[in-house]
């Protein structure tokens, strides 16, 4: 608990410091308004549930990157259009999300945390879900597992766990066959912490790519370098990123197409070190949710949705 | 030796915002409010000299002219290691210009009787820089605007301070206390206030004072106590600017041409 | 053979010692005993002087299964490292077995022997000399390893330069614990080559016993040692000398060892059982709650730290799972958690148990800062919360709610 005296007398860099005033003060590490949290959801071709105001199966906590950062934004509208696609009846928090707080808290920042967490278990209390999926490890592993000593009990699952639901029980059916070559990057907080290995690979499994594991897999997985607050500052000279040795690890695989992710903070540190190592055009980095969504042929299918309502309308 | 400190709770806009009904301000749903920037400077060179200073020696007064709302202003003040807050408010004070804000806090200064008073240049959100002058005019005290170092010694009748100026240059002076100084951006590195301490902070003492407790009449606060009005606010239609030529004279006839066409 | 001539095989403890010299013995018996527990005093003490931490009782007994399961299995050593997790197994058992033997004397001579109960004996003796026999064996081909593989094999993990401090700093030098190392596994070995060729001469002594001689390949490496040493040209004569100098070496080798177990890395034979036995299986997922109320919150003292902490703080060995598992230390940050778990027990040992003899404690110091023994908050905020340390740990140091 040493961090914690750190940022009690304020020992820290400067970048976290602004951090966490901003998230004190807007809820979210963005420094972005509470309005716009919800505005990645504009454009999807539909509107998504109101958590706030009627009852949903799927409560989706959507997370600081997921809706703020603009890579992962993508991700984020994918998602909606899958479970959309799938039939899955769910719905966001809108404005009223704030972070879950998990990094928050593992910066050392304690009555921050609490704070964050006594807000959201308030908002949650008056909605009415039978399940929390959020595609964000860090907000997974503090909904389950922190929340319930503040009052907040509830079965939470991470988006992996629930697109292999989807593809066992043909709500998401998987007709194009990828073949790409991929491997796959446990986050820290699915993985290590919370054991959640298998799903993602069965859903990789499901689209048909040529799967291949990387030396340090599962429990062993090399940290992107995002936790611990760490996204949040900037690395001081003289040391290279953990995003870059792990991207390296993932260049030696020959022939390489993709380096499956399935962490907004993996994302985001993943294809920074792409760039930076010098692998850009080599091969890319792909969420998990948009591999599943190309061998869902999602876009041929919202096509065909948008064709077919235009059709439907002229008539 | 005291310091006071008049902070302001500020209001931040979002992107995408609509004005009130009246038109004179923002929509406050579309702002999210924080302490002033130029506050957090103005705070932690207080408390730097309090630090500095034997234990006691110096006290720390935090004061801000505001509705409830403000009380976590002040709070967050008192967690970064300010005495004591007051806040001052009644619903006479709503409309309450700078130079009513000024004369507000003039009236505590003559109760708290303090040797420094230090504001922030400007506020981040209205940005008049009107409000520590105006109250070093009210007060008859010595004043200095945008300072960017200050040495001061408790006890001390004077203290030394630079001012930031165009082009890199800065300007040395000292000055004899009770003085105010409005504080720069940039002075130091304001302190982090955990939740924690900010909760804990609850125990510190805030006054709440009306301006009847200060001996102000009701047409000294709020619109009837203010020199300037504003009539409208609303965002400029991009792509309009125009190049005005000539003297100084030609320049401003033409100036106040555009401002009764816009005033309308 | 009658029931008497069975009761003839078995070994006379203190074979032709004269009393005094026998007493002499006890007597270091005595002092290394209470010097063991003088310094196992002192550890608990060091650790009640933390906080208390959350309450243990109610998994107890699933703790309690947890760890004998993880100890007799050595599956957390193993992890990662098959070879180190078996040649400690190695190691393990043979010393299990060599302390239960030892145990099983103390029991018939010491114990049960003066009530006339008499066990050690006949077929029950002569399995028990080939079973030691055997741990002892394992375990000096255990340690013969350990010595290859940090002389020769040299994995990175063992290696001790720290990136938390400059050349120049003063608690930079990690030798200190490369030369306790190397004396641990020395002191081990000899006392266990020392045990055998002890046993070899003192068939050769006897071999005129049949009561011994006919049975000693009951005992094969002793055996083994015996047919060598005769071969040499080694008489009875000679063999007895040989035997006491070769007992007292050992004995007083083997309590040395025994006395300085709290006070060096030998300890950690207890304090990696009851660092396992408080872990929190949670620890990572679920980090402790703050008290937001109380006076303090967070880590400045070492009085600060829970109890568990500084009891896991001791348990490191230094294996460098978590330092070659992290990465902060594996892209040239400030931080390893093997270094930052070191400073704190070398701070702990500083300001808890800072004289051999007295109790007193030295006065408090941060334990954040730039000075020795103390972390350094660039070393604190290098962390990415990652886990891999906590999750590898072989002995369930905590070092992420430590960090925290």
């Amino acid at each position: 608990m040493m961090r914690r005296s750190l940022v009690e007398s304020g020992d820290m860099d400067p970048m976290l410091q602004k951090t966490l005033d901003a998230v004190n003060k807007s809820g979210n590490s963005f420094n972005e308004s509470r309005r716009k949290r919800p505005r990645w959801a504009k454009d999807i071709g539909f509107d998504i549930k109101d958590a706030r105001k009627e009852p949903v199966d799927v409560l989706w906590f959507v997370g600081d990157f997921a809706s703020f950062d603009p890579r992962s934004q993508k991700v984020s509208k994918t998602f909606a259009r899958l479970l959309h696609e799938a039939g899955v009846d769910f719905g966001i928090l809108y404005e009223d999300e704030t972070t879950a707080g998990n990094d928050i808290r593992r910066v050392g920042e304690e009555g921050l945390f609490q704070t964050l967490a006594e807000g959201n278990i308030a908002t949650l209390a008056e909605c009415d879900f039978k399940r929390i999926v959020t595609t964000d490890p860090h907000s997974y592993n503090t909904l389950k597992n922190e929340y319930p000593a503040f009052g907040g009990n509830y079965r939470v699952d991470h988006a992996s766990a629930l697109l292999k639901e989807l593809i066992d029980s043909g709500a998401v059916t998987l007709p194009k066959k990828l073949d790409y070559k991929v491997t796959y990057h446990d986050p820290c907080h699915l993985g290590r912490f919370n054991k959640g290995y298998d799903p993602p690979r069965a859903a990789i499994a499901g689209t048909g790519v040529d799967f291949v594991e990387l030396p340090r897999s599962r429990d062993n997985s090399f940290c992107c370098g995002g936790g611990g607050g760490r996204v949040w500052v900037p690395d001081p000279p003289g040391v290279t990123k953990p995003g870059e040795n792990r991207v390296r690890e993932a260049g030696a695989i020959a022939g390489l197409d993709m380096l499956v992710v399935n962490c907004p903070k993996c994302m985001t540190m993943l294809e920074d070190a792409v760039k930076t190592a010098g692998f850009e055009g080599k091969f890319q980095v792909k969420e998990l949710i948009e591999l599943v969504a190309e061998a869902m042929d999602l876009d041929e299918k919202a096509a065909a949705a948008a064709a077919a309502e235009l059709i439907q309308e002229k008539v | 030796m005291k310091i006071l400190v008049p902070v302001k709770r500020t209001a931040s806009l979002d992107d995408e915002f609509e004005m009130r009904d009246d038109g004179r301000d923002v929509d406050a749903d579309f702002c999210e409010y924080d302490i002033n920037e130029f506050d957090e400077f103005s705070v932690e060179e207080a408390i730097k000299i309090k630090e500095a200073a034997a234990e006691g020696a110096v006290e720390v007064v935090v004061v801000t002219v505001g509705s409830e709302d403000a009380d976590e202003v002040l709070r967050k003040c008192l967690a970064k290691g300010a005495d004591r807050g007051i806040r001052v408010w009644d619903d006479a004070m709503e409309g309450s210009d700078q130079i009513a804000i000024a004369r507000i806090l003039a009236k505590v200064i003559e109760r708290e009787q303090p040797e420094l008073v230090l504001t922030g240049a400007q506020s981040s959100d209205h940005g008049f820089a009107q409000t520590g002058i105006a109250l070093a005019g009210l007060l008859g005290w010595p004043h200095g605007a945008v300072v960017s170092f200050l040495d001061y010694t408790p006890g001390s009748a004077s203290l030394s301070f630079r001012r930031e100026l165009e082009g890199g240059l800065e300007q040395q002076a000292s000055i004899a206390l009770p003085a105010v100084l409005t504080i720069q951006l940039g002075i130091n590195r304001p302190r982090y206030a955990s939740l924690r301490g900010i909760r804990q902070a609850s125990a510190k003492p805030v006054e709440e004072l009306t301006h009847g407790d200060l001996g102000l009449g009701d047409d000294q606060v709020g619109e009837a106590g203010s020199l300037s009005h504003v009539r409208r606010m609303y965002v400029p239609e991009r792509g309009r600017s125009e190049m005005i030529e000539g003297t100084p004279a030609q320049q401003a006839s033409r100036i106040l041409q555009i401002i009764r066409e816009v005033r309308g | 053979m009658t029931l008497t001539d069975t009761h003839k095989i078995t070994r006379i403890l203190f074979q032709d010692f004269p009393p005094w010299m026998v007493a002499v013995f006890y007597g270091m018996v005595i002092v290394a005993v209470a010097v063991f527990l003088w310094g196992v005093f002192r550890q608990l003490r060091k650790y009640a002087a933390g906080q208390r931490d959350r309450d243990l009782w109610a998994t107890a007994r699933q703790r309690i299964g947890d760890t004998i399961v993880t100890i007799l299995s050595h599956r957390a050593i193993r992890r990662r490292d098959q070879a180190a997790g078996g040649v400690h197994a190695m190691i393990f058992y043979g010393f299990v077995l060599l302390f239960i033997g030892t145990a099983t004397i103390t029991l018939q001579y010491d114990i049960l022997g003066p009530f006339g109960i008499d066990f050690w004996y006949g077929g029950f003796y002569l399995t028990f000399k080939l079973v030691l026999n055997l741990a002892g064996l394992g375990l000096i081909l255990g340690l013969v390893y350990m010595m290859v593989r940090r002389s020769w094999i040299k994995p990175p993990k063992l290696n001790y330069a720290r990136p938390d401090r400059a050349p120049t700093d003063p608690d930079y030098n990690r030798e200190f614990y490369r030369i306790e190392d190397w004396a641990f596994l020395w002191t081990l070995i000899l006392i266990g080559i020392t045990g055998f060729v002890l046993s070899g001469a003192r068939l050769i002594w006897l071999q005129d016993d049949p009561t011994v001689w006919d049975y000693r390949w009951w005992s094969p490496v002793a055996a083994v040692l015996a047919a060598i040493l005769k071969g040499l040209g080694l008489g009875a004569a000679v063999a007895v000398k040989l035997r006491l100098g070769l007992w007292w070496t050992h004995g007083i080798l083997a309590l040395t060892f025994i006395a300085l177990i709290p006070y060096t890395k030998v300890k950690h034979i207890f304090t990696a059982i009851g660092a396992w036995l408080v872990k929190d299986p949670d620890a990572l997922r679920r980090l402790p709650a703050g008290d937001l109320d109380q006076e303090k919150i967070g880590y400045t003292e070492i009085t600060d730290f829970g109890r568990r902490y500084l009891l896991q703080a001791d348990a490191c060995t230094k294996c460098g799972r978590c330092h070659e598992a992290c990465p902060a230390n594996a892209t040239g940050y400030p931080l390893s958690p093997r270094d930052m778990i070191l400073t704190v027990r070398e701070h702990a040992d500083r300001q808890l148990t800072p004289s051999f003899v007295g109790l007193g404690h030295a006065g408090p110091i941060s334990i954040l800062g730039n000075g020795d023994v103390q972390v350094r908050s660039e070393t604190l905020w290098a962390c990415r919360q990652c886990g891999a340390c906590t999750e590898i740990c072989p002995v369930g140091v905590e070092h992420v709610p430590i960090t925290t």
